[in-house]
This record gives structure tokens, sequence and C-alpha cells, in this order.
């Protein structure tokens, strides 16, 4: 019996290493084809390890575009509307929890309704609104346009419910104020969702590619996403040119990658928390 | 002077248009430690949480140190509500939960720490300040919530069923603490409890309530001595006090099982009157009225005895001293010193200023 538990138990280990390591490989062959030369990249048999390591790849993509700007616009914007969103969507979720008003109830559903629309529907009044306010073809532009989230709201307002009535109270008796309350209070004991959101929220918006490109025309406005596709389309895909595109690649997803190995903790806590599956 | 005034307040639910506060009135003086005492759902709580601002008031005027305060918000009555479950802020350190109220008055730093750690000498929470809430047992998370109450120096504390989830044990202990608190502040204090030990042993006064109506208003000994109703008279004391109602119709009389009669110049007929007597005011005598024994609790101190009155089904309870055994079926005989009977009109159930005298006599 313990015998058939343990192959169990190693069938379903390998199947999970198995999974696991398709979901790295390209991860794993993206970095090591950063170091490799073109033609390396395309024998056959394929190549793992780069005979000598080709570390001018990365200095010959930051010849070849900007990828510093791009790079340092992305992690400004997504930082920039990581924070400023989670801040406007505790507020909001602080009043749908703990204040009475009437309409509250339609509010919130008024809220999820347009969390129902494509997005790409509310591009071109999105545009139309920006231009108007003269905020086309700018940083700030990217980050009011993206400051809202259903998403953040609700989730908010889930771990918001689940913060007991008594301590609220407490806090307020005890002399605390609206203001008070959502950050001493409301927003402490929901870090793990808050750490959650921020990461979502950052990756996406780290990734964001199509509303960026809408609204950014000057190559120094460019995201990381954006100026990856502009490498791609205005340098070819030659074969000597994938050696540096990994490069970049690399340098794009390392942020993400480093963020994730922080927040590690916090992440699988906020997950399982939201009672949201991973 | 008065701390607390309340007049005519009412509380009703614009939900289900249930009111669950009836014209309600009560004055606290400085310094008194005032007990809401009742059953489950009586309104005790939801009073407490009207005084403290966490509620709406529907109707009524509620006065704190003489200013009215009806619609003054919670954070602005300078009182501190100390939960049946502590209430406390698990993200923050003994500490920080005792200094909370400091810091949200923005107190210097020098103060705060002053202040903390003399309610943490108080309450013995000196080697805890730095540990979190779940680091804490149930009696030293009540002693942290009670530091937190302290600190800031309220004009009042309002106590919600404080030690309802702590042990036996544990809760005599922390009643003592709390009430020698009490003495040492001296702050007016109200207190919600459902236990009537509680209620009997920390009031200055008890206000008995009822489905959110004040059955009674009185020290623990006017309470216990001079119930104002059944209610009051059934629901303090433990056992509760035994209420004979008369046998029949109005005619029927309860001298007809237990021999005692009012005096003739009482206007009201045996038929009318409920007739109450405490457990431990039940003589066990050589003779006097037959009580068949359906069983006895040790309880160490003292023996309550249930039975039942001989031929009816008048249901019996006596408390005794612990020394003598009975056995199921046997039949003892008691005697109700005239004294000691409180009398109830049998309609509205409230107390009758009416004397008996023993049947013979």
């Amino acid at each position: 019996m313990a015998n058939r538990r343990l192959i169990t138990k190693a069938v379903l280990y390998l199947i999970l290493i198995l999974l696991a390591f398709m979901m790295v490989l390209p991860l794993i062959w993206m970095f090591l084809s950063s170091f490799k030369t073109g033609s390396e990249i395309f024998a056959q048999p394929p190549v793992w390890i780069p005979e000598t390591f080709q570390w001018k790849n990365y200095l010959n993509a930051f010849n070849l575009a900007p990828f510093g700007i791009y790079l340092a616009n992305s992690l400004i914007t997504a930082t920039a509307i990581t924070v400023i969103q989670i801040m406007l969507s505790s507020m909001i979720a602080y009043g749908l929890t703990q204040l009475e008003f009437k309409g509250k109830a339609f509010l919130f559903q008024s809220m999820l309704l347009t969390y129902m629309l494509p997005a790409a529907v509310t591009y071109v009044p999105s545009y139309v609104i920006l231009a108007k306010l003269g905020l086309l073809d700018s940083l700030t532009g990217i980050v009011v346009s993206n400051i809202s989230s259903v998403f953040s709201i609700f989730l908010l307002r889930q771990s918001f419910l689940k913060v007991p009535k008594e301590i609220v109270e407490a806090a307020r008796s005890e002399g605390a104020n609206d203001w008070q309350i959502l950050w001493k209070v409301m927003c402490p004991m929901s870090l793990s969702t808050i750490f959650t959101l921020a990461m979502i929220t950052f990756v996406e918006m780290y990734n964001n590619y199509l509303w960026p490109s809408l609204i950014v025309k000057s190559q120094s406005k460019y995201l990381i996403t954006v100026g990856l596709n502009q490498f791609f389309t205005t340098q070819g895909t030659f074969q000597n040119q994938w050696a540096m595109i990994m490069a970049v690649n690399v340098i794009s997803v390392a942020p993400l990658l480093l963020l994730f190995f922080i927040f590690q903790k916090w992440f699988i806590k906020g997950v399982g928390d939201s009672g949201l599956k991973g | 002077m008065e701390k607390l005034v309340l007049t005519h307040l009412q509380k009703i639910y614009t939900q289900n248009k249930k009111t669950v506060i009836h014209d309600f009135n009560l004055s606290v003086r400085d310094g008194e430690f005032i007990v809401f005492v009742g059953p489950s759902g009586c309104g005790k709580s939801t009073l407490l949480r009207m005084i403290a601002g966490l509620e709406d008031i529907t109707s009524g005027e509620l006065f704190l140190n003489g200013k009215k305060a009806n619609r003054l918000p919670a954070k602005d009555r300078n009182l501190s509500v100390v939960f049946q479950n502590y209430a406390l802020f698990p993200h923050l350190s003994v500490f920080e939960n005792i200094a909370f109220g400091l810091r949200i008055r923005h107190y210097p730093k020098q103060k705060v720490n002053e202040a903390v750690y003399n309610a943490a000498e108080m309450l013995g929470l000196q080697r805890l300040l730095h540990e979190k809430p779940k680091q804490l047992s149930g009696g030293q998370r009540q002693r942290v919530a009670l530091g937190r109450a302290i600190v800031r120096q309220a004009d009042l504390f309002l106590m919600d069923e404080p030690l309802s989830n702590l042990d036996a044990k544990l809760r005599t202990q922390m009643r003592e603490e709390i009430l020698n608190l009490h003495q040492k502040l001296e702050t007016t204090t109200i207190y919600v409890t459902h236990d009537q030990v509680e209620a009997m042993t920390m009031a200055t006064r008890i206000v008995v309530l009822k489905d959110g109506r004040i059955q009674q208003i009185g020290t623990p000994k006017q309470i216990y001595t001079a119930p104002a109703n059944t209610f009051v008279a059934t629901f303090i004391g433990m056992p509760q006090m035994n209420v004979f109602h008369a046998a029949g119709s109005d005619s029927a009389r309860w001298d007809d099982f237990i021999p005692l009669s009012l005096k003739k110049s009482d206007s009201y007929t045996q038929g009318r009157v409920l007739l109450g007597i405490r457990p431990e005011n039940i003589l066990v005598a050589a003779d006097g009225l037959p009580v068949t024994v359906n069983y006895a609790e040790l309880m160490g101190a003292d023996t309550y005895v249930h039975g039942e009155i001989a031929g009816t089904d008048k249901q019996i309870v006596i408390r005794c001293e612990p020394d003598r055994d009975f056995c199921s079926g046997e039949t003892v005989y008691v005697r109700f010193p005239e004294d000691k009977c409180h009398f109830f009109d049998a309609e509205s159930g409230k107390r009758l200023t009416i004397e008996a005298a023993a049947y013979e006599a």
C-alpha cells in the first residue's frame, strides 16, 4: 500500500517537474541565446551552451536602440500606475465597504458592468479624452489613462469586507477618522492582497502594448514593449539580429522576475487570501 | 455631576421597522459603574453602541458631559470601547495597540511612551509590549484591550461583554482586575453583560433590560431584594426565584397549597397575586408544606433540592446547607418566612407591596 502511494507520488512529481520544465524552457533558451552568435541560435542539432559567451550582444543591442530609455519609461509608468491605482482603488473600496450612502449598490454594479466591456471598446473615447486633455504622446497620458481599475477596486473591496467590523469600530472609537482608518487599519490588514494586486498591476502595465502604442508616437516616450516591436520591424529579423533580440528580452523580463522573487511570499499568500486560483 | 444622560432614547431599525430600544431614560453620575444586564437580544449592546456613536439614535436625546451628543461622531466622543472579541489590531504590536488612540491624536512621543508603559505596568503587560496579538492568550488580549481603553483617560469606558470569551477562572480574575482599575481610575463605566454574577458583583447600579425596555434600575441589593417584576425576580438569582401562580381561575387560591394568606385589609385577592420566594429563603422544617424531592445537586457550598409541592404539579427549588443528604422521592417539609415572600400582580407581573401572614395565624 505504502509502495503504491510512493509510486503515485513519484509519477505525480515527474509530471509536475516535466510541466515546470516546459514552462521555464523558453526562458532558459532565451537567456542562453542572448550569449550566442546568430548561427549558434539556429544550429542543428541545437547548441545549448554557447562556445564563447557573447557579452557584446547586450552592448550592441543598446547601441541599436535606446532600450535604457524604453526600460525607464516602462518602469516609471508601471510604478506610477500601480501606486496611484492602488491608492485610488483603496479609497473607493473603503467607501463601498465602510460608508453608507444612497445608490451604493448601484454604483458598485455599474463599476462591475464596465468591467464586462472589452478594453478595445474604450480605446476611441479614451483616445479622444486624452487628446482633449493634451496628454497624447506623453507618459502622463499613459499613467492617467490607466489609474482606474475595476479589478483593483473589486479585489480590494473583497479584502476590506474581510476586516472585522469591530476592528473598524474600535479604531473609530479610539478617535480615528475615515482617512486614518483606511491607511492605518484597512490597508495594513489587507497587505497581502495589496502586494498581490501591486504585482499583477505592475506586470500588466509593464507588459501593456496595444494602448501605449496607440497614444505614444515619439521614440523618447516608447515603453519597452513598443520599443521591442519597433526594434523588430526596423531592424528586421535576420539571423544575426536574434542574439541581440534575446539580450533585450532578457533585460526587459529581468525586472519582473526580480519583483516576483522579492514578493513571492506575499504573492502566494495574497492569491490564497483572496480565494482566487493561482 | 451627570456624566451621561439618556432621555426617551429609541432605536428603530429602518430595514425591518423593528423597535429594539423603547423610551430609555437613564442618568449616569461621574464615577459610577453601570451594568446593563439582560438576556440575548434585549438591546443592551445596541444601547451601548448608540452611546458609543456606532449606531444612530432614532429619537430621544443623549447628553455627554451636559452637552447634546446625538450626532457627535464616535471619534469625537472621547470614550473607549472594549469589545467582546477584543478587536485588537492584528498588524500592530501590543505597544502600538495600546498607543493607537494617542498616536491618532498626535501626542508627543515621550507622552505616548510614558502613558503606554504606565498602562502596561498597571495590567502586567510590560513583557509583552513587543508581541503581536496572535501570540497572546485570551486573558492577555483582553488586558491589551483594557490597556487601550485606559491609556487615553477617556470620559467613559464602554465594555461590551468583555469577559464572555474567557474561561470561568480567568473571568473571575479579570472581573477583579476591572474592578480594581475602576477603583483606581474612577472612570465612569458602562458594562454590558448577560452574566448576572458580573452584574451583581461589579455594578454600582444595574439596569435590567428585556425586549428593549428597562425593567428596573437599582443597586445590586435593591435588584435582588426588591425585584420590580417577575422578570427581574427570575432573571437575577441563581437558582432563580420560585414563583407560584394561583392554582386556577380568579377565585382559586394559592393558599390551597401554600399556607400563606394575604392580610384581610389588602384589596388583592389571592387569585390575582403571584408569590415569589428565593430558594435560599425557604426553610426546611419538621412540619409545614410537604415537598417531594425529585433530585438534589450538591454545589459544594450548598445543595439545590429540586422537587414539587406534594399533591400538585408546582415545581420548587430549595437551597440548603450541604451537610444534609436528600433522596429522590423523599418528602421534606418546608416553610416560607412571611417577610421573605415577594408578591407580584398576576397580569402585569409588577411587584406588589402587600403583606401576607401565615395561614394558620
